[in-house]
């Protein structure tokens, strides 16, 4: 298994948050492939490809980012605003998936290009079912785009 | 003082006029009276002329009876007598002939008369001597002529013309006399009224003037008893700064007496250091220059500053000329300090609000920050506790499974203190959006999303048309939601229910209300009611986080209205709230709001 089969990005900082949505995922066999990054700049370097995953490319990207806000080193918002500038990157969905629901972030992750906001339910039920709605639309419902014209760098 | 000067000037004029007309008068008076003495001669002298006359006549005719006596008889003594008369009536004729002098028209009459008499006498010779030589005969012949009696009759003619003469001079001169004695007296009585005519008017002057002195005097003495009597320091100076008068109130002010501060600068009250400005008032003021009124620091002969507000004015001479200028000095010490106190207690209370604010901000945050970060363990707790469950649950007996759902319930209820309190928080920092907005809709939207919560409840809705106001619908949607739903839950235990939502207006205000039959609360508790994390009933009994009608307070607060309640134990609770005056939607922008459908 190589890292180009990854689909879903997971951003967060919490091993009990991180663990709670790995379990929910297996629970309902939808991802195959899960990479976790525990950090804004690892996450940085997954999808650009550089440092610890030089080896990927910008032409396997991963279907979603579930991004966290409140990280460690680079914060959730710079991941998203880096992300949405580059061209290489910015047609790779980003799920905000975080405890806050403060305006100011909502308002912020919608104006940086976040394709979706999803307030982290305190219910472990209402949990599970969000995590598997959001496989089930993201990795399912959703068309991505087509590989071979995705963002390939402009330079 | 100009005035006055002018008054005397014109008084001495009219007193000086009636002096010389006087004087005037007193020159006519004595020349009427020469003149009147001057006339009374002439009437002696014209008496005198008369006189003569007639004695000169009496004298002729004495010798014409003496000589004709001595013709009949031939004796001596007719002659004797004839020759008296004949010297009687040549000293008459010298008499007439002295009073006459200075008339020709009497000195031609007279030579006449005197050569008339001449030839009398002439004659009387002739005939005496006739009858001494020739007798009695030849005499009597002689006199038989009539001669004698032509003669005489020609003195008597010339005699009574001289007489006539002298009257009629004597009549032109009592005439001339009389003319100018009666201008004299119209002179006279003219110039007493003339006279009397100025003294008139200058004492008429020198009344009113003396009137207005005294009025001018009283004047001065009201003026100078209310600059003794007012508590303001007045004070005036010449334009060297030299204090010239002190009032009573200065005195009090500066605590310098009248006789110490008279004759000093006025710069013994100046603080040193500022002795220049003083100096400079004065001179901007006598170039002229209009000085506002000012305020700066004086210095008491105790040496203690005190802070006074000074107006200055020139002080004129008559010609107009700034020779000086006053000062009202008004001690503003203790309003100053005031002031200051004021002023500091503002700075202070700023600060405080704003240390204040800062401290809410920080609260604010804080609460953030805490609800956030709590609900991530919670969700955690929820999530591993359910998956225990659920993977491991057969493992685990009842209990063991009861106690699993304790912590699920419990994580989630703190799940939901967690997010009460961030709204709460959130409200803190909102802005209000206010629009018109329909309160009825607003109440009806509520209660459509709560009928699904009312199964089994049997309740009665007492609900008011509500008016229009100006508020945050979205707040508005909350208050009403929290309100209505604690009257749900609280009148659980009735059957029916009875639930009223209305509007009433208490003193001009419009206030709202949310009113129930429900298990009401004891009053004495009323202060709780509000607060954070309050609750006046068990858990047990009734849930909920106690934040829900700190949410609602919050929010009327915010829209500047009032929040209470009226309640009974078992009775029943009604919540009364207001939306401050800016809720109030005038008429044209509530016609605006339907047409543009924005309520």
């Amino acid at each position: 298994m190589s890292a180009n089969e990854v689909e879903i990005l997971l951003v967060e900082d919490s091993p009990d948050d991180a663990e709670l949505a790995l379990h929910a995922l297996n629970k309902e066999n939808l991802a195959r492939r899960i990479q976790l990054v525990r950090d804004g700049e690892e996450a940085l370097d997954f999808v650009f490809c550089r440092n610890a995953y030089a080896g990927r490319s910008f032409d396997d990207p991963p279907r979603v980012v579930l991004l966290d806000l409140k990280l460690p080193k680079v914060d959730g918002l710079e991941v998203l605003r880096a992300m949405k500038a580059d061209p290489r990157t910015r047609t790779i969905p980003v799920v905000v998936l975080t405890s806050s629901k403060e305006e100011r972030d909502l308002i912020e992750s919608y104006h940086l290009g976040a394709n979706s906001y999803i307030q982290k339910p305190v219910d472990c039920n209402q949990f599970r079912e969000t995590v598997k709605q959001l496989g089930l639309y993201w990795l399912l419902a959703n068309v991505p785009l087509p590989r071979v014209s995705s963002a390939k760098p402009e330079a | 003082m100009k005035i006055s000067s002018i008054l005397n000037r014109k008084v001495q004029l009219e007193l000086g006029a009636a002096v010389l007309i006087l004087l005037a008068l007193g020159a006519i008076s004595y020349r009427a009276m020469v003149k009147a003495s001057e006339a009374s001669q002439w009437v002696q002298h014209t008496h005198a002329v008369i006189n003569n006359l007639q004695d000169l006549l009496l004298a002729m005719e004495s010798v014409e009876s003496s000589y004709n006596g001595y013709v009949l008889t031939g004796k001596e003594s007719y002659f004797k007598s004839y020759r008296a008369s004949i010297s009687s009536a040549e000293q008459d004729v010298a008499s007439v002939h002295n009073l006459t002098l200075d008339n020709p028209d009497q000195q031609r009459l007279l030579s006449s008369l005197q050569r008339v008499a001449a030839e009398k006498i002439q004659f009387a010779e002739m005939v005496s001597g006739v009858r001494r030589d020739q007798g009695f005969a030849a005499a009597s012949e002689l006199l038989g002529h009539d001669e004698g009696l032509r003669l005489m009759n020609e003195i008597r003619s010339l005699t009574a013309e001289m007489e006539t003469e002298e009257k009629s001079l004597l009549e032109a001169r009592t005439a001339q006399w009389e003319a100018n004695a009666g201008r004299a007296r119209l002179v006279i009585r003219l110039g007493w009224l003339l006279a009397l005519f100025f003294l008139v008017a200058a004492s008429r002057i020198v009344y009113r003037d003396i009137t207005e002195r005294v009025r001018t005097e009283e004047t001065l003495g009201r003026l100078a008893a209310i600059v003794e009597s007012t508590d303001d320091a007045i004070l005036s100076k010449d334009l060297e700064g030299i204090i010239q008068s002190w009032n009573a109130g200065a005195e009090r002010l500066y605590g310098y007496s009248q006789q110490e501060a008279v004759g000093q600068s006025v710069n013994i009250l100046v603080p040193t250091g500022s002795k220049d400005a003083n100096l400079d008032v004065l001179t901007r003021m006598a170039s002229g220059e209009r000085i506002e009124h000012y305020e700066t620091r004086r210095r008491r002969k105790d040496g203690v500053l005190i802070d006074v507000s000074l107006t200055v004015s020139p002080i004129k001479d008559s010609a107009g000329e700034i020779i000086g200028a006053s000062t009202i000095a008004r001690n503003i010490t203790e309003p100053k300090r005031q002031e200051a106190e004021i002023r500091d207690l503002n700075r202070d209370l700023s600060g405080r609000m704003a240390d204040l604010e800062t401290a809410n901000h920080e609260l604010e945050a804080f609460t953030y920050s805490v609800s956030h970060d709590l609900r991530a363990p919670l969700r955690h707790i929820s999530g591993f506790s359910n998956i225990l469950r659920e993977e491991y649950g057969p493992q685990l007996d009842q209990t063991g499974q009861h106690y699993l759902e304790r912590i699920r319930v419990a994580a989630t209820k703190m799940g939901c203190l967690v997010d009460d309190l961030l709204n709460l928080s959130r409200l803190g920092r909102r802005e209000l959006n206010r629009q018109p907005a329909n309160l009825s809709s607003l109440v009806e939207e509520v209660l459509a999303n709560l009928r699904q919560d009312l199964e089994g409840r049997k309740i009665e809705w007492r609900i008011a048309q509500l008016p229009f106001a100006n508020c945050d619908a979205a707040l508005m949607r909350q208050v009403f939601e929290n309100l209505i739903a604690n009257a749900i839950k609280f009148t659980r235990p009735r059957q029916p229910a009875v639930i009223e939502i209305g509007q009433k207006t208490i003193a001009e205000e419009s206030v709202f209300f949310v009113c129930d039959n429900g298990v009401g609360f004891n009053m004495k508790y009323t202060d709780k009611l509000f607060g954070v994390f309050q609750r006046l009933h068990r858990a047990e009994d009734f849930e909920g986080t106690g934040v829900g009608l700190a949410t609602v307070q919050r929010i009327i607060h915010k829209h500047g209205g009032r929040i209470w309640a009226e309640a009974e134990l078992d009775k029943g609770a009604t919540f009364y709230f207001t939306l401050g005056p800016d809720s109030r939607v005038e008429e044209p922008a509530l016609s605006a709001a339907l047409v543009e459908g924005v309520v």
